[in-house]
């Protein structure tokens, strides 16, 4: 086992070196580079440039550039943002915390909806109940989310009032009401549409695989076995068949989940939810490129890591599985 | 090809037109092909402007209404499918191509072939797509490149770019299996060069799962190019997309919802019948798997 996480990791590092380095030859290709403001100030001379790009070390071979950036992207540190001027690590460390709670609630409701809905549809193969969440998973699977979302703010924000407050039924931006920081009810109000936006997809995805899972499992002989020794039809289906069936789910969390994070730039950017993806957004808008490259380098990291994850999570679970 | 290959994809389409969603979403789709492509039959101009006209309700001389300058939408939405279908279609066939010729070379050769053309494909299966995709348009905006066809050249090169690999993985794998098998190994020992067994005798055996994981790749297209009109990093106004035509809607969007509802309903309409075409497809060549992912 400890021979094939390093196996892994040792697939998985060289892979993020070269992404680095694709990302940091990108970055090189950006315009706006760092002495692009001296460069417009008339009273800086040309040989002044020349010294403080000689300084920073912007004249030295690609490599040696490169290479610099790397020890410094390493320790955390991408420099700085060409729009703002405060590190590019700040910026995204401020952001972060917010689309993590954005996607992690996403996850957890699409979750939660997901494995009853998806056991319920393959146990009563067939039923009205099974055409309907089919039928419903398949449109799910098929809308846009930025569609979705737009839908979402026409129903809940312009149509639907609050029959209390005469207010919209839900806000369509922002993370709670201003003055209302603290308040954890406003803070969840404030989630419902975002949330309901970002998991729409995965809800379908998943029930649409756990329903197909389940089929083959509900069919197999241990659950057979199972119910001929008498145990009720709850421990069947919850002990015995979801334990297998959910099985594959694991490694499709892993690699999921950082395109969940990819689905949040959209419901950040509809919905003015000040996360990573909105950063992104805004940063594109601008053309902030160490912000942009950062945030590519972090995400594909990511990827890499919840691949590796999901692998091992699945054969943690499953101890028919040794990997060498 | 063989008898034999023949009677199986005889099978699959005999399969595949018992199945009532895929029949439907064919015909869907063709509908919204044959609507886009009459386009020009509507009385209006996509771009004339009619600034007595703005913000109408769906009526019968605007049936999707008309927007913020007065234009029809659902000429607008007709020529904007042209550009969405086509955008579809065409990263369909790049990275389908690009995909078979990358996946089949390693699953054929094997060895030091398979691995660095697969190590590749991890390096781009492990790129968050959507924000590389993103990164290419903003630092290609302004060059010659993104502004040829409308944009339509550089939305088609960079999102196929990042969508052969599923391709690629599954060509690999078909090819792997299907070169063991008999009618290959006679092919070799008659002294058929490599690239003649792959093109005669493996890939028509493989083309089952490429024909899924193609009109898959249609429906993946079709989002990937209006979420990045839709964000304004991709095909541009005045050329109208379905993505870029939900961006304008937005400002508009609660008092005229809609120039909203429109577009995105073509998206969506095109995607599920692109889809249900995929399922069907894939209940036909292959009943083993039941749910695929793009």
């Amino acid at each position: 086992m400890s021979g094939y996480v390093l196996r892994r990791l040792g697939e998985a590092i060289p892979l993020l070196a070269i992404v680095s380095l694709l990302v940091f030859a990108l970055l090189q290709a950006s315009p706006g580079n760092p002495l692009a403001q001296l460069e417009r100030d008339p009273t800086v001379s040309q040989d002044d440039i020349r010294r403080i790009a000689e300084q920073r070390g912007l004249l030295d071979p690609f490599p040696v550039q490169y290479l610099r950036w790397a020890g410094g992207a390493v320790r955390g540190d991408f420099g700085e943002s060409l729009q703002t001027g405060r590190p590019v690590a700040t910026e995204i460390a401020e952001r972060l915390p917010n689309t993590v709670v954005l996607v992690l609630t996403a996850f957890a409701v699409t979750l939660l909806i997901a494995i009853p809905v998806g056991v319920a549809s393959a146990v009563r193969q067939y039923s009205v109940f099974d055409h309907v969440v089919t039928a419903l998973a398949f449109m799910g699977q098929s809308i846009p989310i930025f569609w979705f979302g737009l839908l979402l703010i026409l129903v809940f924000y312009v149509g639907l009032s609050n029959p209390l407050t005469g207010g919209a039924l839900f806000p369509a931006g922002g993370m709670y009401s201003s003055g209302l920081q603290a308040d954890l009810a406003n803070r969840l109000w404030h989630l419902v549409l975002p949330v309901a936006m970002l998991c729409s997809t995965w809800v379908a995805w998943y029930t649409r695989f756990l329903r197909a899972s389940m089929l083959e499992v509900l069919s197999q002989d241990f659950v057979r076995t199972a119910r001929a020794k008498g145990a009720s039809e709850r421990v069947v289906i919850y002990r015995h068949a979801l334990k297998n069936g959910a099985l594959p789910l694991i490694t499709l969390i892993g690699l999921d989940l950082p395109m969940i994070f990819s689905g949040a730039l959209f419901t950040e950017t509809i919905f003015a939810w000040p996360g990573m993806g909105r950063l992104f957004y805004q940063s594109a808008l601008r053309r902030d490129y160490p912000v942009l490259m950062a945030i590519v380098m972090f995400t594909s990291a990511l990827i890499l890591i919840s691949n590796l994850l999901a692998d091992l999570a699945y054969a943690w679970f499953d101890p028919r599985i040794k990997y060498t | 090809m063989s008898g034999a290959d023949l009677s199986s994809w005889r099978a699959a389409l005999r399969k595949f037109a018992r199945n009532r969603l895929a029949l439907v979403g064919m015909i869907a789709f063709v509908v919204i092909a044959v609507a886009v492509a009459s386009a020009d039959l509507s009385p209006y101009d996509p771009a004339a402007t009619n600034l007595r006209a703005r913000f109408e309700g769906p009526s019968l001389q605007h049936p999707f209404g008309t927007d913020d300058l007065g234009r029809d939408t659902l000429t607008r939405v007709l020529y904007g499918g042209r550009i969405s279908l086509l955008v579809g279609v065409l990263v369909m066939a790049l990275s389908v191509v690009v995909g078979t010729v990358v996946g089949g070379l390693a699953g054929y050769y094997r060895g030091a072939v398979d691995s660095v053309l697969m190590r590749c494909t991890d390096l781009f299966l492990s790129l968050p797509s959507l924000f590389v995709l993103i990164v290419l348009s903003t630092l290609l905006m302004d060059t010659p490149f993104a502004r040829a066809y409308g944009g339509t050249l550089m939305i088609v090169t960079i999102v196929a770019a990042l969508s052969w690999m599923v391709v690629a993985r599954i060509v690999r794998s078909s090819f792997l299996s299907i070169r063991e098998r008999d009618f290959v190994e006679a092919a070799r020992a008659s002294g058929a060069s490599g690239v003649r067994i792959m093109a005669m005798h493996v890939l028509p055996n493989a083309l089952g799962p490429i024909f899924v994981q193609a009109t898959l790749q249609v429906a993946v297209a079709i989002i990937a190019e209006s979420g990045l009109s839709y964000l304004g990093f991709g095909i541009q106004p005045p050329t109208a997309t379905w993505g870029n035509m939900l961006k304008d809607a937005q400002t508009y969007m609660t008092r005229y919802p809609w120039l909203a509802v429109f577009p995105g309903l073509m998206i969506f309409v095109t995607v599920m019948s692109v889809n249900a075409i995929g399922d069907g497809a894939r209940d036909a060549f292959d009943p083993r798997r039941s749910v695929s992912r793009h």
